[in-house]
């Protein structure tokens, strides 16, 4: 086998059917949005696991993420005296890029592939065949309240993502450039307030939530694709998780790009 | 159609009463207490109604295997299939499912289809036998008639060659 061919069936061929059938998924649970009310204990399990638990590490790394921006946007600002603009960069930043990525990066990681181990566990343990065999529709039982769990989370971590960064971006305004915090605030405010000319709303911060609706659905979506085709026992679970977790990755850091500069520019 | 698993492949984080009346919540307009009854009238069937609200990793694989067998059932299919259904059992459990199964074909009566690796299985629940080698019918006949078969190959697979 040369190369090339060997490029073909190792990488390129596994790599569009693996896309296929997440595509189709993808579909597939949107097809079904009716089923949510008759999946909602599901969903509200999948929100607990996906949301709540996650929430004390993300408010965290909001925190720090809003000292960093801060510190180092803000000391760059005080050379030019223009220290006092430190809550317009803070707030901006953090809705528009940092909080919906790392909220991202934070879901991959964790419920991303959470729900690539649990699904691919049940289809080499044959749970998922048992489910087909019994007629139960697999996309609406299993996928359907995941995804839709992860793509309502997403956007409501974002929004305490970006309010907890803003929170951090001010210790530092305080404590390290000395500015007055009710100033930080009006500030970090106001420039949250700007609405958009296209859609009448505030522009950065629904920008942000809107990246992160489709990254929480992406990343799930992905997650459950790679888990329902996991094969070859528990090293196969492995592979499918880290899979998981790359491919919502890589698929994150592009429909950042796209959708930020659909949105922004 | 019924499917009775090999590892019984029920799913982890329901019930047994939850397993059992999966199908029937999925697939049909009954109402709760409709399920509940039929639910119940299954895992009495299989001798498991003290364990209902307990998870499938709480029990044995004997008890798994039944609960499984349950799920089958509780659709009241008219055929089903058996997977290997002493695999991973220990003597005495699979006597015991041997026997419920045999039980459940005079009290049912479904038609049933069994893949076995076990003569004894095969013989104690099977009314015709198909004796399978690399997806070649080599045999199919009543019970006494593949025991007492005269190919070589045939009594070679059941271990009857001398």
């Amino acid at each position: 086998m040369n190369w090339l061919t060997r490029l073909g069936t190792d990488f390129v061929r596994p790599g569009i059917v693996q896309t296929g059938l997440t595509l189709r998924l993808a579909g597939g649970s949107l097809a079904r949005v009716g089923h949510i009310p008759r999946r909602f204990p599901s969903l509200l399990q999948q929100m607990y696991q996906a949301g709540v638990k996650a929430f004390h590490v993300l408010v965290l790394v909001s925190f720090f993420i809003g000292m960093v921006v801060s510190l180092q946007v803000g000391f760059e600002l005080a050379r030019f005296g223009q220290e006092s603009n430190i809550g317009l960069l803070v707030s901006v930043t953090m809705a528009r890029e940092m909080a919906p990525f790392v909220v991202a990066i934070l879901l991959a990681a964790s419920s991303g592939s959470a729900m690539a181990a649990e699904l691919g566990t049940m289809k080499v343990q044959e749970e998922v065949t048992a489910l087909e065999v019994l007629s139960v529709d697999v996309v609406s039982y299993l996928v359907l309240p995941r995804v839709a769990a992860l793509t309502l989370m997403a956007p409501i971590l974002t929004f305490f993502a970006v309010v907890v960064g803003v929170f951090g971006g001010g210790v530092i305004a305080v404590t390290q450039l000395g500015l007055d915090f009710d100033a930080y605030l009006r500030m970090s405010l106001d420039s949250l307030r700007e609405m958009g000319e296209v859609v009448h709303v505030p522009r950065d911060l629904f920008g942000g939530l809107a990246k992160s609706l489709v990254f929480g659905f992406a990343i799930s979506i992905i997650g459950c694709a790679q888990g329902l085709t996991a094969r070859n026992g528990a090293a196969g679970v492995g592979l499918t998780t880290r899979a998981a977790v790359r491919d919502a990755f890589i698929v994150v850091i592009i429909l950042n790009f796209l959708m930020g500069r659909v949105i922004w520019h | 159609m019924g499917y009775l698993f090999q590892h019984a492949a029920l799913i982890n984080w329901l019930s047994v009463f939850e397993n059992v009346a999966l199908p029937l919540r999925e697939t049909t307009s009954l109402k709760e207490e409709e399920i509940r009854e039929k639910v119940e009238t299954v895992l009495g069937q299989v001798r498991l109604l003290d364990a209902m609200a307990k998870f499938p990793a709480e029990l044995s694989g004997g008890m798994q295997k039944r609960v499984g067998l349950a799920r089958a059932l509780v659709t009241e299919p008219r055929i089903i299939l058996y997977d290997e259904p002493e695999a991973g059992l220990d003597p005495e459990m699979t006597v015991d499912i041997l026997h419920l199964l045999n039980r459940l074909k005079e009290e049912i009566k479904p038609t049933t289809l069994t893949v076995t690796h076990s003569l004894d299985c095969a013989t104690h629940l099977g009314d015709r036998i198909a004796v399978f080698e690399r997806g070649r019918i080599l045999m199919d006949a009543p019970p006494d008639e593949v025991l007492a078969s005269p190919l070589p190959r045939v009594r070679a697979l059941l271990g009857l060659a001398e």
